[in-house]
């Protein structure tokens, strides 16, 4: 099967003036149709940035990003534009991305309207009843609307043209915890119903659990850890992966943990090494970590770019 | 029980009044603090955790007025306080760190001059002594080269170096009590848990009680002796953390954890049991879950239980599970 999105060698760098911030250096992934995607990490790791080229929303300072094996830097605007049925965003903030202006109804119209597809009101009845919304929200303004609600508003929108693909931007951190599980199951169904691929990117690695086949776990521009959920999340290989694991508290007092400390906090992202970015934290450090890191494949595409992969250096408890 | 508490709210209520409409934020809310413990208050947004903390600081808008109750602390009642008696108490006796930290902060001022004024405020040194101590205490919250940090301002630190900056200050005021209003909102998961390594620590140190207010459930285990559960502006339950996850004892409490995502598990994302948004709930009398409670009885629409054994240690502001011992 051909991969629904293929993202080749992606490297982001932006000049602010003094210095360059190497955002992205060297991303490779694919998402197959119907694949629920993480892309992990915590702030400055890059995530967002490689979200925003796989968009074409930036462009990429080197890389490739293809759909349905169509290089995307070479479709005009315009092309752009028309693939949007196929290829959609759902915002973090829904605050900022609907149009306080347009009612419900006016923000579910846009896209169907611009791609020529059936904007009547009984399909837009459909619609928001299938992100749990009534038909008596159609009317209403943003202001009207609580955070919750609002965010089902962006998904319904990015959902109205059926897409193969939506990119979410950590959609479930404004919400709250009774909140996210609404949403999470509707995800979970559309993708099922829909077979619709997902990109979701978050910090919240309880979500991404819940919601994603695979996961990709990055750090200073860089994936340092793939594979699926549970492997990555179960059998952790990369130091930075466990770190970040054994950090997220754990609602239960019976269950023990051990944390891995990473000293001192994530440096910018001005100079980037050859070798592996977690160096200067890594309580595990040794030579070779100063040189370019290898992905190690432990099989089942589990592949984690740390010299301590698959040895025993860390028992799990 | 055992010891005093150093701090005890007692049928606190607030209310916002705009455009003619009164509403009642906090309702009748009592919660008590004991020295050396790390009491959480837990609950969704518009539960009335963040209220509760500004009543407690003297620090609620102008449009929010304390409509009863009282504030116990060291015998005297803080609401009764005129404005330069809260300001003695706020800071030295009762410090409180917010979300934000860098908002926190003057932008104005270098971060080891801030934390100096600190300790000229609030410690007896000598002047020359005054920075070093800054300095001093920017270690003791663990922050990497504290000379070279100390000359920095506040938009040239990180979100979690900010953070320890205003623990550092709160450190030069030592107060009796700390509250900690979701102190690690928008920092990594990594720099959470070392602000509440952090926390622990200087409770170890000095003994000082910690009001830790948050929504996540994960901290409330990991760092909380005893929680308090809100809703809308009420107290449902109080226990130590242990109980509160192994036996819950409020409605409200076992649909709470129900929707707990957590990350070592998957969950089977049941909607059917899911919370719907608290807004609603702040017009009715009695208990303002009750409307959503599966448990619900006629009772519970008029009035809340009152609970008549204050010391018990597990108090569930419910009828059907009341009294739990």
């Amino acid at each position: 099967m051909d991969p629904l999105l293929k993202v080749e060698n992606l490297h982001k760098h932006f000049n602010d003036g003094h210095n360059i911030v190497h955002a992205v250096n060297g991303i490779n992934l694919e998402i197959f149709p119907g694949e629920a995607v993480g892309l992990v990490g915590e702030s400055g790791c890059g995530k967002s940035t490689t979200a925003r080229c796989i968009l074409m929303l930036e462009k990429p300072t080197q890389g490739k990003i293809f759909f349905h094996k169509q290089d995307l830097a070479e479709l005009s605007n315009r092309q752009l534009r028309g693939l949007r049925n196929f290829f959609q965003i759902v915002f973090q903030d829904p605050n900022e991305s609907l149009n306080p202006r347009f009612t419900v109804e006016k923000t579910l119209k846009e896209p169907l309207m611009l791609h020529g597809m059936n904007y009547e009101k009984e399909q837009l009845k459909k619609l928001v009843e299938r992100v749990t919304l009534e038909p008596e929200h159609l009317p209403r303004y943003p202001h009207q609307l609580s955070g919750g609600q609002k965010q089902r508003v962006g998904i319904a929108r990015a959902i109205a043209t059926s897409p193969e693909f939506v990119v979410l931007d950590e959609p479930t951190s404004s919400l709250d915890m009774s909140l996210r599980i609404h949403v999470l199951a509707l995800l979970r169904q559309l993708q099922k119903e829909m077979n619709m691929a997902y990109l979701f990117i978050s910090h919240d690695l309880s979500t991404v659990r819940n919601l994603c086949d695979r996961v990709l776990v990055m750090y200073l521009g860089r994936v340092i850890e793939m594979g699926t959920s549970k492997d990555v999340f179960d059998n952790p290989q990369h130091v930075y992966t466990r770190a970040l694991l054994s950090a997220i508290p754990i609602p239960d007092p019976s269950v023990k943990r051990q944390r891995i400390f990473l000293k001192g906090e994530t440096p910018g992202s001005y100079q980037i090494s050859p070798g592996c970015g977690l160096a200067t934290r890594c309580p595990f450090f040794r030579k070779e970590c100063l040189l370019p890191v290898p992905y190690i494949d432990l099989g089942e595409g589990h592949k984690v770019a740390c010299v301590l992969a698959g040895t025993d250096v860390f028992s799990i408890n | 029980m055992r010891t005093e508490p150093i701090l005890q709210i007692k049928d606190l209520s607030v209310s916002l009044t705009s455009g003619g409409n009164e509403r009642t934020i906090l309702d009748q809310l009592s919660l008590k603090i004991f020295p050396n413990e790390v009491m959480g208050i837990v609950g969704e947004s518009g539960s009335g955790k963040t209220m509760t903390a500004l009543a407690t600081m003297g620090l609620l808008p102008k449009t929010i007025k304390v409509t009863g109750g009282h504030i116990w602390y060291e015998g005297r009642d803080l609401l009764q306080l005129s404005g330069k008696d809260m300001r003695s108490v706020r800071g030295s006796k009762i410090a409180m760190i917010f979300q934000n930290p860098r908002m926190a902060l003057n932008p104005l001022m270098r971060v080891g001059d801030q934390i100096a004024r600190a300790v000229r405020l609030h410690q007896d040194l000598p002047k020359a002594e005054y920075y070093p101590m800054a300095v001093s205490l920017m270690k003791q919250v663990g922050i990497a080269d504290a000379e070279g940090r100390a000359k920095a301002y506040p938009h040239q630190l990180s979100g979690g170096m900010a953070q320890r900056v205003l623990v550092a200050i709160m450190l030069a005021c030592q107060p009796k009590v700390l509250i900690a209003d979701e102190p690690t909102t928008g920092l990594d998961v990594t720099i959470q848990a070392q602000i509440f390594e952090l926390i622990k620590e200087i409770q170890v140190q000095t003994g000082v009680a910690v009001l830790l207010i948050t929504h996540d459930l994960g901290v409330v285990s990991e760092v909380c002796d005893r929680v308090g559960v809100m809703y809308a502006g009420q107290v449902m339950e109080i226990a130590r953390v242990a109980e509160i996850f192994n036996d819950p004892g409020h409605p409200y409490t076992k649909r709470l954890l129900k929707s707990i995502l957590r990350v070592d598990q998957i969950s089977d994302l049941d909607t059917s049991q899911a919370l719907s948004p608290i807004s609603a709930a702040f017009d009715v009398l009695g208990c303002r879950f009750a409307s959503q409670c599966l448990d619900a009885c006629p009772e519970c629409l008029l009035q809340r239980p009152q609970i008549p054994d204050d010391d018990c240690e597990h108090m569930v502001f419910c009828y059907k599970y009341y009294p739990k011992k």
